[in-house]
């Protein structure tokens, strides 16, 4: 379960998230909706703690990220990039991830499996293609097993097999139980893999609720966010 | 995880990224034969100063490869949040692990008397690298202190100079794991 409750963030002298309130639930993809710039990636930022909002709380399982124990065995999370330092092997760098929350080594060899990375684990990290990266960043934030995923953008960079892949994964950690809170831009690909959709644009949440419940009256879920998002117009 | 649990699966997780990282065995490598080399010349005044340029650079290395391409200071936050600890868990991991390192190079240097002092200087730059986050950025100003304004302060204000330099070490370990505790990742 996460909590987003109130979350205002500046910086500089620019307001990039202004009271940001949702929820992402058990059992459910949450898809996280909004244009470039909009505040997607500085939302889960601050949910993971890498950044601190200036008001407002973001917890995961009513705990702020950094406040738990074993944090990789609360949430994985999946950024921009594999994470790896590009001279380190995959295996490498799983095994000082699992190392850090006390995660067995053996469990460095089951994520590789996972994500299909067993033949590539001696290769460095700086020799994947950008899917192949974005498979050892997915291997990472499953380390700990964790019922909360949260990821950013995971279908850039892969190709149509590798994005069937990760849908087919994301329903089915969800049909598991997991909390899984994916941000993208891509309307369609959100409208396959959703079961909820968090729209925000210019820093202000804009819609939220179930699929059919953002969708309303529109046609496709596109037509709601452009309904949504360009009322005071950017147009191209 | 308990408290110390939590400190030594921190302290394994740097230990790890140390080892596994190819230029710092390289860095290591190179500053033995290095030693060993001059060390043959005989030079007046002895060797151990090119040593401890070696690990100067070993120390800076080992801090900012966390900002190199690939983002692994993201990885690193989020797998241990508590940023004091990390800071604290790289320090120790890099001081036991050069320590057998140090020990041979400065019996290379024909000083092994040194070590403790190589060591020191060794996390210093890891300290810089840290505030600095670039490893050309945090060598140059590392090096220009240890080659050019200490020689300076020694002949110019003694009195400074007095200062054991393990109460530089502290100082800028003290403010770098201040501001990389506060800073935005």
């Amino acid at each position: 379960m996460i909590t987003i409750d109130g979350v205002t963030k500046i910086r500089g002298r620019t307001r990039i998230l202004h009271e940001v309130s949702f929820t992402a639930r058990p059992g459910r993809v949450t898809g996280f909706l909004g244009p470039n710039g909009a505040g997607k990636t500085s939302t889960l930022r601050v949910l993971l703690g890498l950044d601190r909002p200036q008001a407002g709380t973001a917890l995961i399982d009513g705990r702020r990220y950094a406040d738990h124990d074993r944090p990789l065995t609360v949430a994985g999370a999946l950024l921009d990039g594999s994470g790896a330092h590009r001279s380190r092997s995959a295996r490498a760098h799983l095994r000082w991830v699992a190392a850090s929350n006390g995660l067995p080594r053996a469990r460095v060899e089951e994520v590789l499996d996972l994500v299909g990375l067993s033949a590539d684990a001696g290769k460095r990290a700086g020799r994947f293609s950008l899917g192949m990266g974005r498979r050892l960043g997915l291997a990472t934030a499953l380390l700990g097993d964790p019922p909360v995923l949260i990821l950013d953008e995971p279908v850039n960079g892969l190709d149509p097999a590798g994005i069937r892949w990760m849908r087919t994964f994301l329903r089915d950690s969800a049909a598991t139980g997991r909390t899984v809170l994916l941000s993208s831009h891509l309307m369609g690909e959100l409208a396959e893999t959703a079961d909820d959709v968090v729209i925000i644009d210019r820093g202000r949440v804009v819609a939220a609720g179930t699929l059919a419940e953002v969708v309303g009256e529109h046609a496709t879920l596109e037509d709601a966010f452009l309904d949504r998002t360009a009322s005071e117009g950017v147009s191209w | 995880m308990t408290g110390p649990r939590r400190v030594a699966g921190a302290v394994h997780a740097e230990a790890i990224k140390l080892i596994t990282l190819p230029s710092l065995a390289l860095t290591v490598a190179l500053t033995w034969a290095l030693t060993a080399l001059l060390g043959l010349t005989g030079r007046p005044g002895g060797v151990l100063v090119y040593t401890q340029v070696g690990f100067l650079v070993l120390g800076v290395l080992a801090a900012t490869h966390e900002y190199q391409g690939g983002g692994q200071i993201r990885a690193s936050l989020l797998a241990v949040p508590r940023r004091p600890l990390l800071a604290v868990a790289k320090i120790v991991a890099l001081a036991g692990i050069a320590a057998p390192f140090a020990l041979v190079a400065a019996v290379l240097a024909g000083r092994p008397g040194a070590t403790g002092g190589l060591l020191l200087d060794l996390v210093l730059a890891a300290g810089v690298g840290m505030l600095v986050k670039h490893s050309v950025g945090a060598t140059g100003l590392v090096l220009t202190a240890y080659e050019i304004v200490s020689p300076l302060v020694r002949t110019h204000l003694p009195e400074v100079a007095r200062l054991p330099s393990s109460a530089w070490t502290a100082a800028v370990l003290l403010v770098a794991i201040a501001i990389f505790a506060r800073r935005e990742a």
